[in-house]
Order: C-alpha cells, then structure tokens, then sequence
C-alpha cells in the first residue's frame, strides 16, 4: 500500500510521461503521410487511444487500487512509445506516395486480409515485421477512443477473433534506397503470400520428407550421445522449415516481378554478408533457384528471360553477371562452428536438388490464383521493345498501348524495374545522357541519372493510373 | 512570443527507431487477461463476452505451448509457420510452470487446456481450479520478465 503523497508523486510522473507521449503521437499525426491504404494515421489514432487507456487508468487510480491503476498507467505509456517508433518514418518526406502504392498492391493481391504500412529504416535491409493487436484488444477498460480506432484500420470490433494480422514492411531510407533494388520488397510480399496453406501444398507437391535431412545429419554425427543427435535432428528440422519458407518467398518475388528480383536480390545481398544459416539459406543457392527460372523457357519453343535479354542487350548473363562478391559456401562454412557447419552442409545437400520444384509449385499456385501478377518473359520481350530504346535516349517509361490506337495504360512498376536493369547492365555505355563526372566515376552518375528517370517513370506511371481510376470512377 | 509545445525537446523520428513493441506476454493486456482468469475462476464476475476472450486468448497460448512441447519431443514432424510463436510458448510455459521433462508438461498442458474450456463453460471443478490457478498465477509472476528467444520476423 502507497502513502498519499508518494501516490500524488507516481500519478505525477505517470501523468508526464502519458502527456510526452501524447505530443510525440500528435506530432506524427500532423505529418502528411502517402495516400496508403490503409492510411499510416490509423496506426497512430490506435497509439494514442492506448494513451487514452493510461489516462483512464490515471484516474482509477483515485477510486482505490492506486498502485496498481498507475503501473498500468506507466506500462501502457512504455509500450506507447515503443509502438510510436515502430511507425516512425512513415511520412511522405521519407517514402514519397508513388513508390509505397505499387508495392502495396502486392500485399493487398497476395494477402488480402492483411493489413500493410510502409517505413524507412536503415540499418536493418528490407524486412517484414509483425505489429501485433492483441496488446490492445486484451486491456480491461477502454475509453470508445480504442474501439473506434481499432475499427477504423481492421474494420473488425476489438476482442473479435482472429485478430487481423498487421505488417510494417521496411525500406531502405533516402540513401541507400536505389528504385532497382526496390524489387527486394517483392520477398517480402512472398512472404505475405507464404500462409500455412501455401507452404503444404508446396511440401505436398514436392513431396517433402525431413526425415532424409535427419538420416544426413545422423550420418554427420555418428560420434554424438543420442540426446544430442535428437538435438541436432530437431534443429535441422527448424532449420529446413526456416530455410523452405525462404526459398518460397523467393520464388514468388520471381514470379511477380521476374528478372529485376534476380538482379536486385543477387547485386544487394552481395554487399549484405553472409545471412544467419539457422534461419536463412546461403545466398548462391538462393541465387542459383532464381537463375534456373531465368534460363529455361515457361512454356516449351517459348523464349527464356535471358533469351529475351540477350536478344536485346547481345549479351548473355550468368548466374554472376551482377554479384561476383556473393559470399561463397565455402567462406560461409569455414566461418561456423563444426556443428552448424555440418548442419548446414547437410541442409545444401538436401535442398538443392528440390530447388527447382519448389520454384515451380510456386509458379503453379500463382498461375492458378494470381494471374494477373505474373510477370513472364513474353512481358519483358514487351517492356524492352517498348522503353528500352527510348529509356537509352533519356525517356522514362510511363505509358504504353497493348496495340496502336488503344488507350495508353500506365507502365506497371515491375516493367519499369525490369527495363531499368536491362539498361543499367546490359547498356549503360550507351546511355544517352550527359552527365559532369571524371572518366573513373562516369558510370556512377550515369547510373544516378537513371536513378532519377525510373523515379520520374514510377512517379508518372503511378499518377496516370490513378488519373485513369479517377476517370473509371474507382475509388 | 515563442510558442512551447515541449515537442522540440523530444528526439526527432529518425533517431530512434530500432525498437520493436513489447512482446505480448509482457504486456499490460495479458495481465488484465490474467488478472481477469484469476478472479473469474475465484467466481469473481467476469461478463461472458470478456471471459470467452480470456479463455481463447489464454487457450492459443497453451495450444502453441502444446504444439512446440510435441515438436520438440518428437511426437510431429513439421511445426508449420506458427513455429516460432509455439517454441516460444512452449519455452514460456515451460519456465514459469517450471516443469522440464516434457511428458510432465505434456499432461500439465493438458489439464491446463481442458481447464480452460471448464472455466468458459461454467464447469470446472474445485481440484482443476486450484491447478488452474497455480498455472495462471505462476505465468502472471514470471511472464513479465520472459523475452521471446526466436524473432518470428522475416528480411531479406
């Protein structure tokens, strides 16, 4: 039991620290964020109703249980301002509206019920990272505030089961985010796309049995007690489910945003290091998946994608062309304990084989449930005859027409991804703009000069579409 | 005249951002739920739409409880994209019910499990009662200072 005295002290610091976080949630209130959907302000109104929460157990604290009332007052306002800076850099300063809408798109046609808000984060590369509700529907007393918002961004009542699943997908900020790279987040929407479903009937159609990677590791370790090779088995386990989750949503990136994944993936993660092998697969193997979707034709007597791109920039890519630095197996396994490097040598072995059918039950289930995200190579064959030529001389690709005389449709921003990279590596010599650089650093700012055109192309495209929405009445 | 609003003094967004929201069972909400458990099975009123809400959210955790305790004894093959939620459940659980053979854990959870469904059904007899609420009670002490050891996010 507190005094009175040491109870006005608590509610007076419990009181400071509710109001901070009120200004700090207000401020990022008033900042203009893009036009997503839903918008970044629904995530900010159910923060500050979790800060009308605290000031509702504030005043519980008069009516008796003053101790209790006010820790939940102090615990309500900490968790506030974690939840403040997991939506921090979500405003248009930092993610301009015509870069976040495409991307959103994905989300919202792979994984319909969940919920998306972009930010920008440096340090932590492209990520996808829970928001969970429950710390909000499981408060005993809530002031309408928390209903109301709680309805505004999932459009369900709180305590209404399953809670809706929340996602803040991250960015590279201002610096670091190059538009090419931006084909990364395609993963991400991989793994929106991944649920339970999806993963067994990718295990069905490959016929996956882990007890082949356990007999591998058991061979591994004969000299093990039995409790540690149960151990090391388990562990394998998890990490062949981690590592099939991975190789999953890598070949739904492929699979909607086609080469431009394959480059961005295999240039970025290059200069990223060697991934945790207990919860990612080594990258040459994740590259070497992507790179057999690129060399062999989708349908038989039909161009491949390197077909397509060799025809247009003479020049035939290898599963290196763009990542000469991607860290090898055999730097990642002279790094790991004997333990993990005997259990990663054996989940190589086992998954390397399946890499091909895993990408191809993936192709199966999006060709059967969503077409029109589908990027193939008769679409690039397509794109590059439409823009490239003109992307060479300065000219963003913005709108095209099926045939002459239909009305011109806006560029998606997977094609413009694609013929930025056909030009970034096939033909930058020929890039027709001048740039003031030395001879050692011309390629640099050329490539910054492209940079700024494949903004202005997904900036252009973005508006166009939605002039065109307008138009049809969409909302 | 300047205007304070005694925002400036705050750090600007940008500075800070590396943090992530406290994890569930460490927050407020479970504790209410918890809260809520304890008095309703000590025939405290507790509304039935508020009860049936306590006893689904405690049941997914002892439901992923569950499912990491079989995983890691070897009674299923493959824990699905929950796996990380049920490995931390079955860590938790294991912790704060302080039971490290998980045969003893198996068969706690499961009175646990059939308890729970008790308490919501207004069936739960005396003796299941009072191991309900030694399990809540002892999750309600050393929940809040557990930390999740898997991170269940996904990057690049």
């Amino acid at each position: 039991m507190i005094s009175e005295p040491q109870k006005r002290r608590l509610s007076r610091a419990a009181q400071f620290f509710v109001h901070r976080m009120q200004l700090r949630a207000d401020e990022l209130c008033r900042r203009t964020h893009p036009m997503a959907d839903p918008p970044v302000s629904s995530f900010l109104k159910l923060v500050q109703a979790k800060l009308d929460c605290a000031v509702l157990a504030i005043q519980e604290a008069d009516k008796g249980e003053a101790e209790k009332s006010l820790r939940d007052a102090l615990d309500l306002a900490l968790e506030a301002s974690r939840e403040i800076d997991f939506f921090t850099r979500t405003d248009i300063g930092e993610l301009p509206y015509p870069v976040v809408a495409p991307m959103q798109r994905w989300f919202k046609e792979l994984a319909p019920g969940m919920i998306t808000v972009f930010a920008c984060r440096d340090g932590v590369d492209y990520e996808l990272k829970a928001f969970d509700l429950k710390p909000y529907a499981g408060i005993r007393q809530r002031p309408t505030s928390l209903a109301k918002a709680y309805r505004e961004l999932t459009g369900k009542d709180v305590e209404e089961t399953p809670e809706p699943l929340v996602k803040r997908v991250s960015v590279p900020g201002q610096p670091l985010r190059l538009i090419p790279h931006l084909a990364i987040v395609a993963h991400e929407a991989g793994h929106a796309l991944a649920t339970q479903a999806l993963v067994d009937t990718v295990r069905k159609a490959i016929r996956l049995d882990f007890q082949a990677l356990k007999n591998s590791v058991a061979a591994q370790y004969h000299a093990q007690d039995a409790a540690t090779l149960a151990r090391l088995q388990k562990e394998a386990e998890l990490c062949g489910e981690k590592w099939l989750n991975e190789f999953i949503a890598d070949a739904a990136a492929f699979c909607i945003a086609g080469p431009a994944f394959f480059f961005a993936f295999s240039e970025y993660t290059q200069f990223t290091g060697a991934p945790d092998t207990k919860k990612h697969p080594v990258l040459s193997l994740r590259r070497t998946m992507l790179f057999s979707r690129m060399e062999k034709p989708y349908t038989k007597g039909k161009m491949s994608f390197l077909d397509v791109l060799d025809k247009q920039c003479q020049e035939r890519f290898m599963v290196d062309a763009n990542s000469p630095l991607l860290v090898r197996n055999d730097d990642i396994l002279k790094r790991l304990r004997a333990d993990d490097r005997v259990l990663c040598q054996c989940l190589i072995a086992f998954f390397e084989p399946l890499l091909e059918h895993i990408a191809g039950a993936v192709y199966n289930n999006i060709l059967k449930n969503h077409r029109a995200l589908l990027y193939l190579p008769e679409d690039l064959q397509r794109d590059l005859g439409n823009h490239y030529a003109n992307l060479l001389n300065g000219i963003p690709p913005i709108e095209q027409a099926a045939k002459e005389g239909d009305r011109p449709e806006p560029v998606s921003f997977v094609s413009i991804l694609n013929v930025g990279w056909a030009v970034l590596l096939g033909d930058l010599d020929h890039f027709n703009v001048s740039v003031e650089a030395e001879d050692d650093m011309r390629l640099g700012a050329k490539s910054e000069a492209l940079q700024e055109l494949l903004l202005k192309a997904v900036e252009l495209s973005e508006i166009r579409r939605q002039w065109h929405e307008a138009k049809e009445g969409k909302p | 005249m300047v205007q304070h609003s005694g925002v400036d003094m705050l750090p600007s967004p940008g500075e800070r951002t590396m943090e992530s929201p406290i994890p569930y069972v460490r927050s407020v909400a479970f504790r209410h739920v918890l809260e809520d458990a304890l008095s309703a099975i000590d025939g405290g009123i507790v509304g039935t739409g508020r009860l049936g809400y306590i006893v689904k959210d405690l049941r997914e955790l002892f439901d992923d409880a569950m499912a990491g305790c079989r995983f890691i004894s070897g009674q299923s093959g493959f824990i699905g994209l929950r796996g990380d939620e049920a490995l931390d459940a079955y860590d938790l659980v294991r912790h704060c019910l302080d039971i490290s053979d998980d045969a003893n854990l198996t068969a706690a959870l499961e009175i646990v499990i059939s308890s729970l469904d008790a308490l919501r059904n207004g069936t739960l007899a005396k003796d299941r009662a009072k191991e309900l609420r030694e399990a809540l009670d002892s999750l309600a002490q050393r929940a809040p200072y557990y930390s999740p050891s898997t991170d269940s996010d996904f990057d690049a």
